[in-house]
This record gives structure tokens, C-alpha cells and sequence, in this order.
């Protein structure tokens, strides 16, 4: 089945920089998507997974591992070393609400164990979307004990099983998208702070937008491989920059007079803790790798900047200011202010 | 560079818009999502069970109904366990889902909980997976939604994506001609025009889904494909009052956006035509909306009854108790009596793998304390509606009777749905709580009787204590629902003092405060000539919007005078 090409999306540029800046660097974290239904949240989220390389793989392992990571490969539970390679396209792998904690760490195998009386672990979900995404959608519906292991086993790459006599443990790296409806239930603050970034959508209201939006959906339903192919020469372009920035990142310099900016943002808007900070640093980083170069600029943390901290803002009841506005507010203090100050 | 063709067959001009008739209705809403299920998702039918809903339900092909009650296994697949016990070998549970291509009947959809209202987006969304990774493809819902009383309204995210709605009070008497749709109906032309009449139809009627339109054109091109005439202002008509009249707010709630001038110019015509061009792109649009108008049909108790659903219970997919009652919400590792009821047949898997290995007489299953599983229940949380009622002088004069009469009939609902109601009137310079929480009709009706009017509007007042019964309410597990009635003008201050632009600004810093607190609301005007006051306060408190005058006959007849103020 063809998927939506990524370059065809029409506007919604926040969700598509903050999904670029993912794809680029994974440590960034998950994207929480915030808005209305029925806004592309979930095609753009596959059409990102689509516009990326394909993955090498084995055959014959079902936790994804990267052939190219020789810890990974040794010390899989399948062990694949002679297994056949292919090449397969990026997973997206959709957790449905009311999932059990069994389908997504994995569990003891019940069919071996009732037919052979074998202790054999079955993959779950995490192992499927390794090396991918895993697509939440109302994020805020999910159980908070199946958050809390998503969360946990995305932040330390590793799932870990020891339970049912079972001890597994297999890489599970993999960048977490959650989307919401704010009005339908809260994330708790904590696990607000966990993801990377935080994007608004909105349905667009103006008709040309909303036209164009959908002739275009029409157009792929109607002839899916005809539009993939129309739009195959600025997927491929994305894909290249993408490609190249990952490989650049490592190269890409930040210096002091950035980082006390990065820190001035921090302490104007009272962030807690320091992982506002630290994914503002890396989607900057991100952001100038996208852009071809290997220094950061101030306008790159500008933009990164409402991404990694308007989610992070403590609650004010009484103040009825949303986080965005009081984010523009800071920043625009922060700039103006060193403008002065230079 | 279509824009100097005319829309096709505007020289058909029909006296009356095209409003399908029910048997239209049924057969084209049965074609179309039976056809297309990726597109159109399925169909809802509302109301409770009529003769003939089953019948159609009856002339179904390969039809498969999902029980009420339905686990994730039974949806998609897994281990079948009695299957596998009584066979001693393993057994796979073919998913309900996964089996077969026809339509998946929803009964009593309105009790779906989120997990399996989850599932099947998925499925439509061709997004679901079995238990090995294995797509399932989309598969037409026909969701029965039967919500009537107390019942929760269907689950927002299969109501967003099924297409087609209609009610089941279905009196066919010759079965619905149920068509194929021709391959290519995806190729049928559409032109920009219509596409931009759609879409501004859809936004004037308050339906702001981009997938929606996408399904509303989607249709005018299926049932052109099958009328195999093109798309006609009489198909755009049909298509809008199918997809549109259901989900449509009355038009005059919607904000007056400034969509209409803006679609008035159809891209970039130039010349002596441009005239010609607007009128008949301005009369496709007038059809349009008259088909959804007439196709339309609504009533406050509706609105209010959506607003509840907005950022009530049900969002939050109710909440999860522990102990005994309510319905079943999944089951969990944990210790019977502490956690929950025991549940005995997921104990019973979880001990039996361990059977070999943990010994003992051959006919035993030995259950250790990691076995033991529990079944949660979720039960819904009881709701209050706060009626917040403006019994100012102006008010009194022009709207009281009125007001009461709508208080009334909302009262007499939330009775039906043994919700608790409070009652909170605001005069002269502060509010009273003339009622607190109760679910006494008699008591309520009283005290709205009762209830004294003159003076000035301490809006700003009335609401804050509105707000602060709502949160009590709802530090009790309670879920609370505003409902204001007013003018929305403002004039006296929370100090007493009067002053209406203070008062105003007070007023709606109250508002937001409610809309801060996600407190779900209606603010019904009772103006004579509803202004801009009153939606300039609902905006503020992320409230639904209700001229009283919208509710015509119906409610004048339930207005009748309530007596005099004692």
C-alpha cells in the first residue's frame, strides 16, 4: 500500500520541522502532537517513516536489529548472524489504546509453552518498532502504567523483561509520537516533560488551504503510485538532506555564546530541570545540521525553542496566558534584549 | 483552468433542494460505505432498534456483530484458550476483525469503550495490525448507535470517521437498492468550484474536519458515478444534506466567518464572465446550504448534550474504579479484593505454562500469587448540570418566561438521565445559590418558579459561583456541565458596584476561568435579538453558543408562563 508522500503534505510546518528534527536526531526525543482530529497527524507521521532510507535487517530476527551494530547483532535474542539481510522500510508501529502490558513488552509465549512446555519470550511492540516509530494516537486516553514503560524504555533505548522466569533484554530504540486532544484529559506534567517536543496543529480555516488539502488527498487516492511518483523528486531531496544532516551531526558545533542563550531562554521562562535546555540544544543542533551547515545559529535555538519548552511550562491556573504566548513573550525579551546589550 | 466552464447542469435548475428522501438516504449511505469503507467508513444508524434497522441489519452480506462486551483477542486474534485446552494443542483465534471482508455490525455503540472504539479507528484508518504484525484492511462499520437518557454519546473518534449518518428509524417498505460503485468512481471530475462550495458549505454549517470534506467530496463524486451524469448541483446538494445535515450546527450559531466573501471569488476569472461566474457559483453555494438546512435538525438539548460530550466522561473515556461496579475495563496483574474481582480465567492462563514445571497431581493447575489476575471496573461518573441564570430586569422584562420554560424542559431531560441539577440565579448586585446539587425535579421546579427577577447583571458573580459549585462537584468525582443563560450584558461588578465596561472586563476574566478549569458549557442567549455579548462570552469560556430564538415552536410551547414570582 502506497503511503502519503511527506513533500505532498500541505502546510502544518510546525509538525513537519519538529517530525524532521526526529527523524534527524532520535535523541531528541518523541513528539507530542496537539490538536484537532482529522489534521494529518497520523499521515504525517508515516509519510516521514516513508521518506526515510530504507533500514538494513535480518531475516530471521524479530527485534529489528541494526546488522551494522555488531553488540546489537551478538547479543539478540534471535542471534541472526547467519540470517539472510534485507532491506525494509522504516516501521511505524500503531499502539492501540486498552493495549496490554503483554503486547508491548513482550511476553512468555503461550503457544510454545502449552504445546511444548518450552519458556519462550514473543516480542511485543517495543521490539517491532525498533530503529522506528511508535505512533500513539490520544496519547492522553493510554493507561499511565503503559506510558510510563514507553517512556522509560524510549529514554534508555533497552527493554528490559524479567518476570514469568523470563530475563530478555533487546535494544528498543525508537522515537515515540503521541498525539492529543487537550480538551479529552491531561497528560500528567511528568510525562509532558518526557517528550522531546511539543507541536500545535490546527485545522486550517482558510478555503484555498482546505482546497488544496483536499484535491491533493483525492488526487492520491485516486492514482496513489501516480502522485507518489509526482512527488518522488522532492521526497528524494528531503530524504538527502536528512540523510546528510544525520551524517553532519556530529560535526556540528555549538558555542559558548550559544549555549548561554540556550540557557538565558531556560531561565527567563523558569523551565525545571534541564531537559528543556538539552532538547532545545539538540533540535537547534538538528535544525543547522538540516540546513546544511555545522554552526549553530541563534535563529536555529529561536525556532527550536517553542518546541522544546511549551509543554514544559508550569501551569499557572489563574493565569489564563497559554504556553505558547508566554514562550514568544521570553523569547522575544532574550533577543531583544542581547540586541540591545551588542 | 476550469474556472470558465460552469459548473455542470446548472441550467437543471430545481424549484426544491435536493434533500434525499429516507429511501434515498438509506440506499445511497448503504452503497456508499459498503463500497468504500476506507473512504466513507461505514455507517451510523441512530436511534433505538426499529423492525426495520434489523431487517436491513438481516439483508447484510457476510455481515459479521461484534458482541457487546469484546476483548482485544476477540478483535483481532490471539490464542483461542478453551479451543486450546480442550484440544491440547494450540489453537489460534481467528481476530473478528481479520476474518472475512463484509460490513462489522456495532451494537449498542454508544456503551463501546474507548479501547475497542480505538480498535476499529484503526481498522478504518488501515493502520490495525494482528497479533503478528499482519495488516488487516479496512472493513465497512455499521455502528448502531442507540444513546438515548443517560447514555454516553457515541465515541468522537468512530463519529469523525464514519462518513454517513442516519437515523434508524427506517420505514422502507421496498428494500434498499444497494448499488456497486463503478471502479473509477475515485476519476469522476470535480470541479474546483464545487470542491470550493463543499468546503465553504461544510464550514458554514460549523463541521470543520478536513476529513469530513474530504469524505463529503468524496461522495458527491461516488453518487455522481453512480447517477453516471456528473456532478450536478443536484448531486452537490445530495452529497452535503447526507454527509453535512447530520452533523451540521444550525447555521445561525456559527460564527459569521468571513467565508463567504472570500469564496466569492473563484480563482482567478477574469473579464465579462466573472459576473456570471459568481451568481452561479453564489446559487450552487445558496442551494448547497438550503439542502443542509432543510436536511437539519437540531435542538438545544442536542447542543447541550454535545458540549457535555466535549470535555466530559466520555473524553476522558470514563474513569477506572477499583472495587466491584461498572463495567469491565481490562484486566490487570494484582491481588483479588485489594485490586479488584479476581478474574478466573486469566488467573487460569497465566498459571497454566508453569503447570510442568511447578508439579503436583496431574489433574491440578497450581496458581501462584504472580498468576493472580484481577478484573477493573470502570463506572461512569455521576454529572451535574449548573444552570447559571441571569435574572436582571432586562431579562426579566423580555426573556424570563422563556428562560424558565428552557430551564425547565432542561431540567426534566437531566431527570431522564438522572443527572443532579443545581440552580444559580445573579440580580442586582450579587448570586444566589438557589438550589444546590440535588435530583430532586420537584425541588428544582420549584425554586425556578420561585425565582425573583429585576435589577442589574452581576454576570462576573453568577459565574463565579457557578464555577466554584462546578469544581466542588467535580473534586467529588462528579462531572459538572454550565449552562448560562443571559444576555451576556454586564453591569454590575463582583464589588457590587455598577460600571459596564468593569463589569464587562470582569465578566469575561470570569470566563476564562471557567474555560481554564475545562469546565464543559453552554451559553444559551436569551436576548431578543441575540448579539454579540453573549458569544463574545462563550468564546471566552470555550462554550458552546445557543440563541434562544433557535429553538422555535418546541420551545415556546414549554415556555408557557411559569407563574408569577412569589
Amino acid at each position: 500500500m502506497a503511503t502519503f508522500p511527506f513533500a505532498a503534505l500541505v502546510g502544518q510546518d510546525d509538525m513537519k520541522r519538529a517530525l524532521t528534527a526526529v527523524a534527524i536526531d532520535p535523541r531528541i526525543g518523541g513528539v507530542l502532537i496537539f490538536g484537532d482530529r482529522g489534521t494529518g497527524k497520523s499521515t504525517a507521521v508515516r509519510a516521514l517513516a516513508a521518506s526515510l532510507p530504507t533500514m538494513p535487517n535480518f531475516a530471521d530476527c524479530r527485534y529489528n536489529c541494526d546488522p551494522d551494530i555488531p553488540e546489537e547483532v551478538s547479543s539478540c535474542p534471535d542471534s541472526p548472524q547467519a540470517g539472510r539481510k534485507l532491506k525494509v522500510p522504516v516501521p511505524v508501529v500503531d499502539l492501540p489504546l486498552g493495549v496490554t502490558e503483554d503486547r508491548v513488552v513482550g511476553a512468555l509465549d503461550l503457544e510454545r509453552a502449552l504445546a511444548t512446555g518450552e519458556k519462550v519470550f514473543e516480542p511485543g511492540l517495543l521490539a517491532r518498532a525498533h530503529r522506528g516509530f511508535l505512533y500513539i494516537d490520544e496519547v492522553n486516553l493510554l493507561e499511565d502504567h503503559i506510558v510510563d514503560i514507553l517512556l522509560d524504555v524510549a529514554a534508555s533505548g533497552v527493554n528490559v523483561v524479567e518476570r514469568e522466569g523470563l530475563s530478555i533484554r533487546h535494544p528498543a530504540r525508537f522515537v515515540i509520537v503521541g498525539s492529543g486532544n487537550p480538551e479529552e484529559g491531561e497528560l500528567r506534567p511528568q510525562l509532558l516533560d518526557r517528550f522531546g517536543l511539543a507541536v500545535d496543529v490546527k485545522t486550517p480555516t482558510d478555503i484555498p488551504t482546505r482546497v488544496d488539502i483536499i484535491k491533493r488527498r483525492d488526487a492520491f487516492e485516486r492514482d496513489p503510485e501516480g502522485f507518489v511518483a509526482q512527488h518522488q523528486k522532492a521526497g528524494e531531496r528531503h530524504k538527502r538532506k536528512i540523510v546528510a544532516a544525520r551524517r553532519r551531526l556530529n560535526d556540528v558545533e555549538l558555542d559558548d555564546d550559544i549555549l548561554a542563550l540556550i540557557a538565558g531562554i531556560g531561565m527567563a521562562l523558569g523551565t525545571d530541570g534541564a531537559r528543556g535546555e538539552l532538547t532545545m540544544m539538540r533540535t537547534a543542533r538538528a535544525f543547522a545540521a538540516f540546513d546544511g551547515r555545522t554552526v549553530v545559529r541563534a535563529d536555529d535555538v529561536r525556532a527550536a525553542a517553542p518546541f522544546a519548552l511549551t509543554h514544559r511550562l508550569r501551569r499557572d491556573p489563574l493565569d489564563e496566558t497559554g504556553s505558547a504566548v508566554r514562550v514568544e513573550r521570553a523569547l522575544k525579551e532574550v533577543f531583544d534584549g542581547g540586541a540591545q546589550a551588542a | 483552468m476550469v474556472a470558465h466552464r460552469p459548473p455542470e447542469g446548472l441550467d437543471a435548475h430545481g424549484a426544491a433542494p435536493a434533500v434525499p428522501t429516507p429511501d434515498e438516504a438509506l440506499s445511497a449511505g448503504l452503497t456508499l460505505s459498503l463500497s468504500a469503507p476506507a473512504v466513507f467508513g461505514g455507517l451510523i444508524l441512530r436511534g433505538p432498534r426499529t423492525e426495520g434497522r434489523d431487517r436491513i441489519l438481516a439483508s447484510l452480506q457476510d455481515a459479521v456483530r461484534l458482541p457487546i462486551h469484546v476483548d482485544i483477542e476477540r478483535l483481532i486474534g490471539g490464542l483461542d484458550l478453551s479451543a486450546t485446552l480442550s484440544a491440547g494443542s494450540p489453537r489460534q483465534l481467528r481476530g473478528l476483525l481479520a476474518s472475512g471482508v463484509g460490513p462489522v455490525i456495532v451494537p449498542s455503540a454508544e456503551r463501546l469503550g474507548a479501547q475497542t472504539a480505538g480498535l476499529l479507528a484503526l481498522l478504518l484508518d488501515g493502520a490495525l495490525a494482528g497479533p503478528h504484525g499482519e495488516p488487516i484492511a479496512p472493513r465497512p462499520l455499521i455502528v448502531l448507535d442507540e444513546a438515548e437518557g443517560d447514555d454516553p454519546p457515541l465515541d468522537p473518534r468512530l463519529l469523525e470517521r464514519i462518513a454517513l449518518i442516519l437515523p434508524a428509524d427506517i420505514r422502507a417498505h421496498a428494500p434498499p437498492t444497494i448499488a456497486r460503485l463503478p471502479q473509477d468512481w475515485r476519476h469522476t471530475p470535480l470541479h474546483d468550484e464545487t470542491i470550493n462550495e463543499l468546503l465553504t458549505a461544510a464550514l458554514l454549517f460549523g463541521v470543520p474536519s478536513i476529513r469530513t470534506s474530504n469524505q463529503l467530496c468524496a461522495a458527491a463524486k461516488a453518487l455522481a458515478a453512480l447517477d453516471g451524469h456528473g456532478v450536478s448541483p443536484q448531486v452537490a446538494q445530495f452529497a452535503a444534506a447526507l454527509v453535512l445535515g447530520p452533523r451540521a450546527i444550525p447555521r445561525q450559531e456559527v460564527e459569521p466567518a468571513p467565508l463567504p466573501e472570500e469564496a466569492q471569488q473563484p480563482g482567478p476569472s477574469d473579464g465579462e464572465d466573472d459576473g456570471q461566474n459568481l451568481t452561479q457559483a453564489g446559487e450552487l453555494r445558496e442551494r448547497v446550504v438550503e439542502a443542509v438546512d432543510a436536511a437539519l435538525d437540531s435542538d438545544l438539548f442536542s447542543i447541550v448534550g454535545a458540549a457535555a460530550s466535549q470535555r466530559g466522561p466520555q473524553g476522558r473515556a470514563g474513569r477506572t474504579k477499583k472495587g466491584g461496579r461498572g463495567r469491565p475495563a481490562g484486566v490487570k496483574r494484582g491481588r483479588p479484593g485489594r485490586d479488584g474481582r479476581i478474574a478466573l480465567v486469566e488467573t487460569l492462563t497465566a498459571a497454566l505454562p508453569w503447570r510442568r514445571l511447578r508439579g503436583g497431581p496431574e489433574d491440578t493447575i497450581p496458581v501462584r500469587q504472580s498468576d493472580l489476575r484481577v478484573r477493573r471496573t470502570k463506572s461512569k461518573s455521576a454529572t451535574l448540570t449548573v444552570f447559571c441564570v441571569d435574572a436582571s430586569g432586562s431579562q426579566a422584562f423580555s426573556r424570563m418566561a422563556e428562560a424558565k420554560g428552557a430551564v425547565e424542559r432542561l431540567l426534566a431531560k437531566a431527570y431522564v438521565r438522572r443527572d443532579e441539577v443545581a440552580l444559580i440565579a445573579f440580580r442586582k448586585d450579587g448570586s444566589e445559590v438557589l438550589l444546590p446539587p440535588t435530583s430532586s425535579l420537584t425541588r428544582a421546579k420549584r425554586a425556578l418558579a420561585a425565582l425573583p427577577g429585576g435589577g442589574g447583571t452581576p454576570l462576573a458573580a453568577g459565574l463565579q459561583s457557578a464555577l466554584r459549585l462546578c469544581l466542588s462537584a467535580g473534586a467529588q468525582g462528579r462531572e459538572p456541565t454550565l449552562v448560562v443563560l443571559t444576555d451576556g450584558r454586564a453591569n454590575v461588578r463582583l464589588s457590587g458596584e455598577g460600571g459596564r465596561s468593569e463589569a464587562m472586563a470582569e465578566a469575561e476574566a470570569t470566563a476564562r476561568q471557567v474555560r481554564a478549569a475545562g469546565v464543559a458549557a453552554v451559553v444559551v442567549d436569551t436576548s431578543p435579538r441575540p448579539g454579540k455579548a453573549a458569544a463574545h462570552l462563550a468564546e471566552a469560556m470555550g462554550a458552546r453558543y445557543a440563541p434562544l430564538r433557535q429553538f422555535g415552536d418546541g420551545l415556546d410551547a414549554a415556555a408557557r408562563p411559569l407563574g408569577a414570582p412569589s
